[in-house]
């Protein structure tokens, strides 16, 4: 096979540099995902969101600038939120928006894309990702969330008592928050913090090795006739993101290293529909929403971000 | 779920990144991987999961999260699923941390395909800023251009402080030439002050300034006729039918971020007789800095007086 030639020493060192490279920032979002798990209550989330349903879809949909979370973590974040009442479009924005317009998503994505149009790729993504969170939040606020939702993430009362339609903390939930020491939250923001990272780093290093494996083995020549139609180059780089489901604060690492032939909005696709839909998303999701609903999402995602990124194409992005 | 999973566990696996993360710092072996400005983050991330890793020895992660049907962490909700994450997190990077070698193979280089062409490196560039500006400023304030020259790569060192070798496309800050430089022992012109020179006043230039000088009118001037001494790799090549035959490559890795994305770069170096040397030895070549016009198109070729085997340079790659 003359496309395919494997030499584990190349191997070795195209995986371990991947690996080297994206694990600071891996770590980087673990911790901040962390730290607003265990400080950052629902109560705390309401006083930043307007009253006003569509101003608080926008602001959810760009939270993830002040609370950073990678994927992984907002749907753990968001599970407790929606119990708490949080309405379903402000949490779908925020879901969907807070593992690309993070700050470590724009600083790892900048850095990740050193000489390949670095700002350009950086604000494309963020602006992208943070368009279709809002899209996608409001048309989620005009369905029932009981329609919508596994049972159980309903909220356990009626929301809209507080401001973005959060109901105030109760008596015991304020004194369970005083008296938890700051110690104890601080620890809590490091467990959760390394067993994310241990989760998610697990999906990182078979990525880096399908990576280094189409970087070292495959003939870059195989790759030419996908990259060559910008909308066959799109669709296969989102395949490629479901498939390997990396976290958003390293795809960027995977996405301007893998790929040098692809379009650079063929590598967009990547990097906006992986970090909101995979196949560890999939999975992920149907812990808060009915599985149909999840399969619906993942289908709009992929051509809404399809369409959108070829349209940019033929923009001359 | 018992300590094994809740403790032992988890801190092993954090410690052995850590361990991996510190080695390839402190042992140097992290210059064949990365670009300088990431180095930085890999030890503080080594550093930060030492100390996590502690912590959860001493003090066990809660298991309440992992126990819970709905818990979001689905390699952790089952023991073989929690064997099977820690043999992915462990064994991979261990393996590949101790075997690892610190440069890619010959095939690498042919695989990736090798770039002699400076414009297709040049999306890839920022512009490039100019090394020793703020003392050339002052000694050589009334120094102008008429184009945007860009300075070379010159070395590693330099390069970590300024490293953006590039063909500048907006006017920048004009490269100072000095006037009162120095003659070389090769009795040639002046060297311009931003260049640097070996103890014998060989300038030194790496592959990609040989590149850029092509493209680039005021460094190819700099450049043309000069002794140069250039450390790279040697790769045969192939003659053109009617070309000459006495040419081999000389190839260096040119990485943006990490080894992943590094391309080979290369430059003909003109000798006869051709060394008898294996391909891709390291070699150091002097000789004089060209840039004839062939099949129409502007070429950088060392006519080598020397070449001969020499020790890898600190950074294999070029950045």
């Amino acid at each position: 096979m003359n496309w395919f030639l494997f030499n584990p020493g190349d191997f070795a060192v195209a995986f371990l540099s991947v690996l080297l490279e994206g694990i600071p920032f891996l770590l980087l979002g673990a911790l901040i995902s962390g730290v607003v798990d265990a400080f950052v209550s629902p109560e705390r989330l309401s006083r930043i969101l307007p009253r006003n349903p569509v101003a608080a879809v926008i602001i959810s949909a760009g939270l993830g600038l002040l609370f950073p979370m990678c994927e992984c973590g907002s749907v753990v974040v968001i599970r407790r939120f929606l119990r708490k009442g949080l309405p379903v479009g402000c949490a779908v924005s925020y879901m969907l928006g807070a593992p690309i317009v993070s700050p470590i998503v724009a600083l790892s994505t900048y850095a990740a894309f050193r000489g390949q149009h670095p700002l350009e790729m950086t604000c494309l993504r963020l602006g992208l990702g943070f368009l279709i969170a809002v899209i996608v939040g409001l048309i989620l606020q005009q369905i029932p969330a009981q329609s919508i939702m596994q049972t159980g993430i309903t909220p356990e009362a009626a929301p809209a008592q507080g401001r973005g339609g959060l109901r105030v903390a109760s008596f015991s939930e304020a004194q369970q928050s005083l008296e938890s020491s700051l110690g104890s939250r601080l620890q809590k923001a490091i467990y959760s913090a390394a067993t994310d990272f241990l989760d998610v780093a697990v999906f990182f290093i078979i990525g880096a090795a399908i990576t280094s494996l189409l970087g070292t083995a495959v003939q870059r020549s195989v790759l030419d006739p996908l990259a060559s139609n910008p909308l066959l180059a799109i669709i296969s780089l989102m395949l490629v993101a479901i498939a390997l489901a990396l976290c958003s604060t390293t795809d960027a690492f995977i996405a301007a290293t893998s790929f040098p032939s692809f379009p650079m909005t063929a590598k967009l696709a990547f990097l906006v529909f992986g970090a909101m839909f995979d196949l560890k998303l999939y999975w992920l999701y149907g812990l808060i929403f009915k599985r149909r609903v999840v399969i619906l999402l993942g289908l709009s995602l992929f051509v809404g971000i399809a369409l959108i990124c070829w349209r940019l194409n033929a923009l001359g992005f | 779920m018992t300590s094994l999973f809740t403790r032992w566990i988890p801190s092993l696996t954090l410690a052995v990144w850590s361990a991996v993360l510190l080695g390839t710092y402190f042992t140097g072996r992290l210059t064949a991987f990365l670009h300088p400005s990431f180095r930085p983050g890999v030890m503080i991330a080594g550093f930060v999961l030492a100390a996590i890793a502690l912590l959860i020895a001493s003090k066990p992660v809660p298991p309440e999260c992992c126990a819970d049907a709905t818990c979001t962490h689905p390699l952790s909700r089952s023991k073989s699923g929690r064997w099977l994450s820690f043999l992915i997190l462990v064994l991979p990077v261990s393996v590949a941390a101790w075997l690892s070698p610190e440069h890619f193979s010959k095939q690498a280089f042919e695989q990736r395909g090798i770039v002699t062409d400076a414009t297709g490196l040049r999306e890839r560039q920022p512009p490039r800023a100019t090394p020793l500006a703020s003392k050339s400023a002052t000694s050589l304030a009334s120094s102008t251009t008429d184009s945007s020259p860009v300075a070379p790569v010159l070395n590693q060192d330099a390069a970590a402080v300024s490293p953006s070798p590039v063909v500048s496309t907006t006017p920048a800050e004009p490269v100072a030439v000095a006037t009162t430089n120095s003659s070389t022992t090769t009795g040639e012109a002046a060297i311009p002050e931003y260049l640097q020179k070996t103890p014998e006043g060989f300038v030194i230039v790496e592959v990609l300034d040989m590149l850029y000088a092509v493209q680039d009118s005021q460094l190819r001037k700099d450049f043309e006729g000069r002794t140069v001494q250039l450390i790279a790799q040697m790769m045969p090549q192939k003659a053109a039918p009617g070309g000459a035959e006495n040419r081999f490559k000389a190839v260096r890795m040119f990485m943006t971020c990490c080894a992943a994305d590094a391309r080979p770069v290369a430059t003909l170096v003109e000798t006869s007789p051709l060394p008898e040397l294996p391909e891709m030895t390291w070699v150091r070549i002097v000789g004089k800095a060209t840039f004839p016009v062939e099949n129409g198109k502007r070429a950088a070729i060392i006519q080598a007086t020397s070449v001969e085997q020499t020790k890898p340079p600190e950074e294999s790659m070029l950045f």
